[in-house]
């Protein structure tokens, strides 16, 4: 069976080229928007995935990112774990609209089920107080 | 000339203090200049001059080290390229060529990267009230252009 051994969004994910271990940077939990809707510029899902020997190497998987359940990318992604029990997966992606507040929820999913979510609360834009001068 | 001179010698040096495979596998990993030669030269390149080295009786010491910079560079490639060019090589006439190809399978973690550009966002506007204008966001339309009255 393949299970999530960790999921989290953040605002970047690097690869140490020389060791091979990744590193997230600004983890996202909660986004207070200027104004609605916007868009992200840099949003990386991290997952790190883990399967038996009997499940298949290759995997076909949907990565969804939906908020207040309007969905905003649902794409296909291959998973391939090749010769190793683990699989890291690094997803980028750049300029992503959020159209409205709520819990935004990144999952991965193979064959309905879900292997893993993450979830971020975009709260409501700030309200600006204009004050005014008395004359 | 494969690897220049100056980083040559940084490698031989390495190479000639190293006392264990993992000492070596260690400091050739982090050497920028052969991962490098895995992106400059290719991979056929390198594997015809990796058994050039390896097919005569005796090395000199550049060529051991040559080799071995050869096969630590293929680390730096693709899983499934690294994993073929390393078993059609016969690392086992370097004295720890087998020993440096464990430890990269042992240590190699498998990534898998992604970049998505989504749908930008269209904006169409329109006037609902007739003192007031609202701009209503949809994904994925094209914006359609009404007149103000």
């Amino acid at each position: 069976m393949i299970n999530t051994k960790l999921m989290l969004c953040a605002d970047n994910v690097i690869v140490d080229r020389f060791t091979n271990n990744a590193s997230a940077f600004n983890i996202l939990e909660e986004i207070t928007p200027e104004g609605l809707p916007f868009a992200y510029p840099r949003f990386v899902v991290l997952s790190i995935l883990e399967r038996e020997i009997s499940d298949p190497a290759k995997l076909e998987c949907t990565l969804q990112i939906k908020i207040a359940e309007e969905i905003i990318i649902d794409q296909k992604v291959i998973v391939d774990f090749q010769d190793k029990l683990r699989s890291h997966s690094v997803f980028s992606i750049f300029g992503m609209p959020v159209p409205n507040y709520g819990i935004l929820q990144a999952s991965l999913l193979c064959e309905e089920r879900e292997l893993g979510h993450y979830d971020i609360k975009v709260n409501e834009p700030r309200q600006k107080k204009v004050t005014t001068a008395n004359a | 000339m494969l690897i220049d001179q100056t980083n040559l010698k940084y490698l031989t040096a390495k190479y000639l203090f190293s006392n264990t495979p993992m000492y070596l596998y260690q400091h050739y990993r982090r050497n920028v200049s052969l991962q490098n030669l895995a992106i400059k030269n290719k991979p056929e390149t390198l594997a015809e001059e990796f058994k050039r080295i390896t097919s005569k009786e005796t090395k000199s010491l550049e060529e051991t080290v040559t080799a071995y910079s050869i096969l630590m560079s293929f680390t730096f490639l693709d899983y499934g390229k690294a994993f073929e060019l390393l078993n059609s090589l016969a690392v086992s006439k370097l004295e720890w060529g087998t020993e440096l190809k464990d430890i990269y399978n042992a240590n190699k973690k498998v990534w898998n990267i992604l970049r998505l550009t989504p749908v930008p966002l269209k904006f169409r506007q329109e006037q609902i009230k007739s003192q007031s204008s609202t701009n209503i966001v949809t994904l994925g339309t094209k914006p359609k252009k009404k007149e103000v009255s």
